[in-house]
């Protein structure tokens, strides 16, 4: 016989199961539909609407690829300033699949200027670097780096590097 | 720290959008693949400040109940985990078993915690099926990242630990009245001289004695002649007689009856052996005697009785239909039926028939295996013999009756007893799931021994010993000392 589960319990597990449609969805997909629509009109609101099913339909940050997709769809050829807005219209619904619930202020800083400086390193090794390959690489490099060296410390926080490791 | 397959779906997206960037040479994509690799580079971030902080708030312990058991008991293991705060991730604290050990599936000694939760605990039966010090010392810590992209194990010390010992009788208690008493056979001082090794005294010489037996050097030290007298030494003959029923398998694995029985032949085995006395055995079964040797007082022998005693099973037919009642000699029956002549009671005339059934008891047992086994001990000696009967007291005529035999027969009998009562007791307690000692029976079963024993006492040349678990003994003996 199972358990009855509250289901007013909200918690990490529940928000994700239940796949509910966040506030912060709500207000991706708001930002997105206007950022694109001023540029591209009704495929943009389109565009919207499309970004609304995937958020209702999805877990995790899939709204969030399906917003970039849909941007490079309808800029053939975005300026830095339609570019920027997209983005950060975009930042809510990544944010909302990081923190179902409503996160605490220092997370959402975090997770802010990790996306600010991960677009501006993009944008700038974009327009430095004479190929798009080269970029690419580049930016798939310097993540790779950055996730290494976190799971490196938290070994070493976490007391999991034996002598003979540490000492290679 | 472990990506989960959310991460490589995710990070596999990033990737695509890069190459889309690439393949379009359009910055959107790229900056698209950027931004959803600073989200896991973030979501990381919080997985490792997470793991941090149960590192650093979870305490566990584990306790054993009880801390001492046999091989193949259970134990009930509790794990106690908790956290000095809650924090925001998914955490189960796993009991890590010793490969030694018959844990139930991980599930069953898992404390997991949902974020916000800061205490669990698990009780879980394990069982025992290997002698040794166990040691639960350690728990498995898994930990996930709030948003389920990356795992951790990480391992909390504990200190818990249970002794299991080997199914062996532990304490073998053997006494009289609950006293316990020391065994001696073998090479036997005498207290008389003649042929033998030991110097026992010289005196002066008297007619009769040989020339052999002259002193020379207390002869030429006192000027007249001496004769040096030995002690004598004598040998007994100890034959072995084991009862190895089915009644005796009684008791946990292990602990039976026989078990305890078993300890007590092997000692006299050793004893007789460095004492060099002859030795010979029978093992009688439910219908008949299973083995027999002997006598020998080759080195080989004590060797193949200990080896055999080492061997010895059970048989498995069912009780012996010998009573259990108390015997009454026919010479008592006899005297209580003239008692009722006169009586036209209905008392009376119910009893009647059963006292005037004038059939020797020896003849009512005189086919049974122990009686008969006895019986040939006793008649195989010519010499000082010492009887050794052991046995319980599940079939008191038998047993009874096969001792009057032996105490006519042999130089001297000795009888071990182990109490029904003791393991009929342990073997409930066992079947039950407890464990531990042997239980100490009930009172009156005891006291209903302990009187079959005395009366075993009283014929001559016998000595009758209880054997039993010396905790169950001392239990049994404290209720009768404070019953009095």
């Amino acid at each position: 016989m199972e358990t009855p589960v509250n289901q007013s319990e909200r918690t990490i597990r529940t928000v994700l199961d239940a796949n509910e449609l966040t506030p912060m969805d709500a207000a991706g997909v708001l930002c997105f539909t206007l950022a694109v629509s001023l540029t591209d009109g009704l495929w943009g609101v389109a565009a919207g609407g499309f970004v609304l099913v995937a958020a209702a339909a999805s877990e995790g940050p899939l709204a969030f690829v399906v917003a970039q997709l849909t941007a490079v769809s309808l800029f053939g050829d975005a300026g830095l300033v339609a570019l920027g807005a997209t983005q950060l219209a975009a930042f809510p619904l990544l944010a909302s699949a990081a923190y179902e619930r409503p996160p605490d202020r220092a997370r959402l800083a975090r997770l802010a200027a990790g996306y600010v400086v991960a677009l501006g390193v993009a944008w700038a090794l974009w327009t430095t670097l004479r190929w798009a390959w080269q970029a690419a690489l580049v930016a798939a490099v310097l993540a790779a780096a950055v996730a290494y060296g976190l799971h490196r410390y938290e070994r070493v926080a976490l007391g999991l590097v034996d002598a003979t490791e540490a000492e290679r | 720290m472990l990506p989960t397959r959310r991460w490589a779906a995710l990070a596999g997206v990033a990737c695509s959008l890069a190459v889309y960037a690439v393949v379009l040479d359009e910055p959107t994509p790229l900056v698209a693949a950027s931004g959803l690799a600073a989200w896991l580079v973030v979501a990381q971030v919080d997985a490792v400040e997470a793991m941090r902080a149960v590192d650093r708030d979870l305490s566990a312990t584990v306790s054993v109940e009880p801390t001492s058991v046999f091989v193949g008991d259970r134990a009930a293991v509790t794990l106690t985990a908790s956290l000095s705060e809650a924090v925001d991730a998914p955490v189960e604290v796993e009991l890590v078993a010793p490969p030694s050990v018959n844990a139930p599936e991980r599930s069953r000694r898992t404390v997991a915690f949902d974020p916000g939760e800061t205490e669990g605990s698990v009780t879980c039966s394990v069982e025992f099926p290997v002698a040794g010090r166990i040691a639960f010392d350690e728990a498995a810590v898994d930990i996930e990242g709030r948003a389920g992209f990356f795992t951790e194990t990480v391992t909390l010390d504990l200190d818990a630990r249970c002794l299991v010992e080997p199914p062996a009788p532990d304490g073998v208690h053997v006494g009289r009245g609950g006293e316990l008493v020391g065994a001696t056979f073998g090479d036997h001082a005498s207290d008389q001289t003649g042929p033998g090794h030991v110097p026992h005294e010289t005196r002066q010489y008297l007619p009769g004695d040989t020339l052999s037996q002259v002193d020379w050097k207390t002869t030429a030290r006192m000027n007249h002649p001496y004769i040096r007298e030995f002690e004598s030494e004598s040998d007994y003959l100890l034959s072995l007689v084991v009862d190895c029923g089915s009644h005796m398998n009684r008791g946990p694995t292990g602990r039976t009856m026989l078990s305890y029985a078993r300890e007590v032949a092997l000692g006299l085995v050793d004893a007789a052996e460095s004492h060099s006395d002859p030795i010979s055995a029978q093992f009688v079964g439910d219908d008949a005697t299973t083995w027999e040797f002997g006598p020998s007082s080759s080195s080989n022998a004590y060797q193949t009785v200990r080896r055999r005693l080492l061997a010895i099973a059970p048989t498995t037919s069912p009780r012996r239909p010998v009573g259990a009642s108390r015997p009454v000699a026919p010479e008592d029956a006899r005297k209580r039926s003239r008692r009722l002549a006169g009586d036209d009671s209905a008392f009376a005339a119910t009893l009647r028939p059963y006292l005037d059934d004038g059939e020797s008891y020896v003849s009512r047992v005189s086919d049974r295996p122990l009686f008969d086994a006895v019986k040939s001990a006793c008649s195989r000696s010519d010499r000082q013999d010492h009887l050794v009967l052991i046995t319980d007291d599940s079939a008191k005529v038998e047993t009874y009756e096969a001792v009057v035999v032996a105490s006519k027969r042999s130089s001297q009998t000795s009888v071990f007893l182990t109490p029904t009562t003791f393991f009929d007791d342990a073997a409930e307690g066992d079947s039950a799931g407890a464990s531990g000692a042997n239980g100490a029976g009930d009172a009156a079963g005891f006291v209903a021994f302990e009187e079959f024993r005395k009366r075993l006492e009283r014929l001559p040349n016998v000595t009758a010993y209880e054997v039993a678990p010396k905790s169950a003994m001392k239990l049994a003996t404290g209720r009768a000392t404070a019953a009095e």
